[in-house]
């Protein structure tokens, strides 16, 4: 009787044990068949009533979603992530409960993991921010994401449609076909494509040099950095233009933008736009990468290497440590840096006096920048979703200006990074416009209040950009270097707003440069499968020329085992699509 | 002699004997509970090691995560047949071999002679010393180490500054193909011999003195009682070490190759799982990588079976 007994209870635990196996496998099928009936009941939108973007959910709405941690994110006293102003806010306002189906680190690859998991599984929250364009075409593949052109229509408020009607050519070929709309794309502002000349003007100033206008003045500019001992220490341990950290790239592509330390303004001096795709004489689309311009730019590059002007250590060690123990005065990088390395480099000297220049092209003084990608993350709603005018209607109030939902204490101790639909959503122009007003103001044309309520106005999230230079901006107003700015007692926290919103943004604000855009930003068929194996020669190749390993010979073999194992076919897709 | 050993080596047998018979007759009642106590630890078993497998299916088909195992589509051995066709696959394999066999081997005998030269070493306190001094860097990570591996031996650091003053080409291992593999060996080597060592020191503790004695009365030198003493006392140890290392020959390291390598060392450092992690995790392509991971199963297993079999066959060596 008592063997019976065990017999039965081991029955049972491996009945449970294969049971929850064999749910656990079917959980992605069971997932698809139910579908098609659901995504036609789950429109409810289309409802005849004039519907509120900025309106309460008529009954208590729970969504789902993954989320994208920031381990720096702070929460006032008796907050956290699953209960704080924000989501209270949206469940007393608005009815809508956020539930987190899981949380990862989002400085890391952690959160990128978790998506890709929950993409494997079959089964997505709600809805997921933060994806990268290779996750959204996956989701959207799989069949898991909503067409959710009807509910954008119908809930999306005039704001958030204006903000994607500004990079609306773009966001349409990413996110839209066939009618049907897939996803809702992060939109970058422009700026952040428009990677600047970072000098350090007080080096300069003592060596009687001018900011260069050509490759030649360039050269000038890193041999001086280089040999005659700018920071006067007696020692010559200075470097002339910064080269890529050990995990940099050596200029921007159409998956890689915004970061500093590339040769993108050499290059493009050269009339070369590695990385993208761009047209060639007779109009069809070519790799830039493969161009005769790219190969006179990598021989520059090259001598300019052997002569010591590049630092010798680049792709090989921590370019960002060299420029926060101040040894770096000439760098290519994004106009936001001084939130990041050049802000390090900053607080180690304070007479550091970084200022931002563009280098032209030509002669007509103009800078062709390589234009990118705005949508460089995506969110989408699940299929499953029942309620996704909810989530539109977050995205609403976050542009609506989170300031204007819960107390100013928390939202200064939050910031809006702990708001559930935080994303980069920011007209073309974006921090643009901050130092536009802001020059308004210095030049007498406009009050400060009447700036501040336009940028308010404009976004709420950037006016603290404008407010913090107000504070720290000494006369004369004209004057942008550092002796003309107070970063003195607690106003040196905010030198990353300042320095970036009030100088960095000043080439843009000129207006003396040309985009130059990719023929497409599409992951074809076979680049899917070949890629990865092509700019592994590619970044082989070039970064063997310019160090001296390769002769500049090795570009024409590059070229030709490029298109032959497999470029030549995506050259033709893409031509193809462009065409198509 | 011999009859008081073995009269002394039966008694244990026969009582073990007894208690043997014992829990036969009350296996009844007591097998009830080893099975409870077995079954969170079966459960476990069948949920997170052998339902898993089935996702080796994966390999096999073009893996659609929304249509899930049973309706993605089935496309043989396409993926093995890409991971041959591909370019690189060769250098990368070479690569991958010549770095896990280089650390297979050095992983193996530099613990080992070392291990021997402390066991010489009378000075009680100075062994200690030097045990947990070398025991340190296994227990760091090689986001760390590489990092200060970088800032030494890189453009930047000290090694090349001297070779610089020296008046000689600058020495940047992290720029020169040719040297990185053998820095990616030796720096494996470095941080673990100290901790791998640690399984011969107890082998060697486990040799019978009285044989020491024996030999020394016999004549022996220091060699000869290292040669005809310790080396056959603890080479069942050895061959154990190298069997079990056997599995990892596909195994390079992706910490320590991913924090350390860039594009001028492409040719020979780039291995097995970084490729992968470029081409295959990058793009999202779940197929590709579970097809390399299945792969590098099937030589492991196939390697560590063959290993056993030869170390049952030459020393006598076996686990089951």
């Amino acid at each position: 009787m008592k063997s019976l007994n065990l017999k039965k209870l081991l029955a049972l635990v491996l009945t449970v044990a294969m049971s929850l196996a064999l749910l656990a496998g079917c959980a992605s099928t069971a997932g698809t068949t139910a579908a098609p009936a659901e995504t036609t009941a789950a429109t409810p939108a289309e409802t005849t009533a004039p519907v509120d973007p900025l309106g309460a959910q008529p009954e208590l709405t729970v969504i789902t979603r993954g989320v994208p941690l920031d381990p720096n994110q702070k929460y006032p006293e008796g907050q956290s992530l699953e209960d704080n102003a924000y989501t209270r806010m949206l469940k007393e306002k608005f009815n809508i409960e956020i539930q987190n189906e899981f949380a990862a680190s989002n400085t890391t690859t952690d959160y990128s993991q978790k998506v890709d998991l929950a993409i494997a599984s079959g089964k997505i929250p709600d809805y997921l921010t933060n994806l990268t364009y290779t996750q959204y075409r996956a989701i959207v593949k799989a069949g898991m994401a909503m067409d959710i052109s009807q509910v954008w229509d119908a809930y999306a408020s005039p704001l958030t449609k204006e903000v994607y009607a500004s990079n609306g050519a773009l966001f349409d070929s990413l996110v839209k076909k066939d009618g049907a709309m897939y996803g809702i794309p992060a939109s970058n502002p422009l700026p952040d494509f428009l990677s600047v000349m970072w000098i350090r003007q007080d080096w300069m100033d003592k060596l009687s040099l001018k900011a260069p206008t050509n490759i030649e003045e360039l050269k000038a500019l890193a041999k001086a950095f280089k040999d005659q001992d700018p920071d006067g220490n007696g020692k010559a341990d200075t470097e002339g233009l910064a080269g890529p950290s050990i995990d940099g790239k050596l200029y921007q592509d159409m998956k890689n933008m915004n970061f500093a330390y590339h040769f993108d303004q050499v290059f493009a001096a050269f009339n070369s736009f590695p990385g993208i795709w761009v047209k060639d004489a007779s109009g069809k689309a070519v790799y830039g990468s493969t161009t005769a311009e790219t190969k006179a730019a990598l021989q520059e590059l090259a001598s300019m290497y052997q002569d010591g002007l590049i630092s010798q250590g680049m792709l090989t060690s921590k370019t960002e440590e060299t420029l926060a123990n101040n040894k770096l005065g000439l760098f290519f990088g994004p106009w936001w840096f001084p939130f990041g390395d050049l802000g390090n480099s900053w607080k180690n000297d304070t007479t550091a006096n970084w200022q931002p220049y563009l280098l032209p092209s030509g002669t007509d003084g103009i800078y062709q920048a390589k234009g990118g990608n705005a949508a460089q993350s995506f969110v989408v709603i699940s299929k499953d979703a029942k309620n996704p005018e909810a989530i539109i209607k977050m995205l609403n109030i976050f542009k609506a200006g989170l300031k204007n939902y819960v107390s100013e204490e928390d939202q200064t101790t939050m910031g809006d990074g702990a708001y559930p639909m935080y994303l980069t959503f920011s007209l073309a122009e974006g921090p643009g416009m901050v130092l536009k007003e802001a020059n308004n103001y210095f030049d007498g044309k406009a009050t400060a209040d009447d700036v501040h309520a336009n940028v308010a106005n404009y976004d709420a999230y950037i006016t603290q950009a404008f407010d913090k230079i107000l504070v720290s901006k000494v006369e004369p107003f004209a004057d942008r270097n550092m002796s003309a700015w107070d970063f003195s007692g607690e106003k040196a926290n905010d030198f990353g707003w300042v320095w970036s919103f009030g100088v960095g943004l000043t080439p843009y604000v000129q207006g003396n440069f040309n985009w130059v855009n990719s023929l497409s930003y599409e992951t074809t068929k076979t680049m899917e499968k070949r890629w990865a194996n092509l700019t592994k020669l590619e970044y082989e190749t070039f970064s063997k020329i310019i160090v001296g390993q390769a002769s500049i010979d090795e570009f024409d073999t590059f070229v030709s085992q490029w298109n032959e194992e497999g470029g030549a076919q995506i050259v033709e897709e893409i031509n193809a699509m462009i065409n198509g | 002699m011999a009859t008081a050993t073995s009269t002394i080596a039966t008694q244990p047998s026969t009582k073990q004997v007894i208690r043997k018979s014992n829990f036969d007759r009350r296996n009844k009642s007591d097998l009830k509970h080893f099975w409870i106590m077995l079954s969170p630890a079966l459960v476990w078993l069948v949920l997170f090691q052998i339902v898993p497998m089935f996702g080796i299916v994966m390999a096999f088909q073009d893996f659609n995560p929304g249509a899930g195992f049973f309706k993605s589509e089935f496309i043989g051995l396409e993926n093995f047949k890409y991971m041959f066709e591909l370019r690189d696959v060769r250098q990368v394999l070479v690569n991958t071999l010549v770095i896990a066999l280089g650390k297979i081997t050095l992983n193996l005998f530099v613990p080992l002679i070392f291990a021997l030269m402390l066991n010489e070493m009378k000075q009680v306190r100075l062994v200690k010393f030097i045990q947990t001094s070398v025991y340190l860097p296994h227990f760091l990570s090689w986001v760390i180490l590489s990092s200060i591996m970088l800032q030494i031996f890189g453009y930047n650091g000290p090694v090349n500054a001297f070779v610089m003053d020296l008046g000689k080409e600058p020495f940047s291992i992290f720029q020169q193909a040719d040297l990185f593999r053998g820095f990616v060996i030796s720096s494996d080597v470095w941080k673990n011999f100290g901790f791998n060592s640690i399984i011969y020191l107890a082998a060697l503790a486990g040799i019978d003195v009285t044989l020491y004695e024996a030999a020394e009365i016999d004549g022996a030198t220091r060699w000869g009682k290292l040669w005809h003493i310790t080396l056959p006392s603890i080479q069942t140890t050895i061959a154990l070490l190298a069997i079990l290392s056997l599995g990892s020959i596909l195994d390079a390291g992706f910490d320590q190759v991913y924090n350390m390598y860039n594009p001028l060392v492409y040719s020979t450092g780039d291995i097995i799982d970084t490729y992968v992690f470029r081409a295959g995790l990058q793009q999202l392509d779940f197929s590709f990588g579970t097809a390399v991971g299945l792969l590098k199963s099937i030589v492991s297993f196939v390697l560590i079976t063959t290993g056993y079999w030869v170390a049952k066959k030459t020393v006598g060596y076996r686990i089951f």
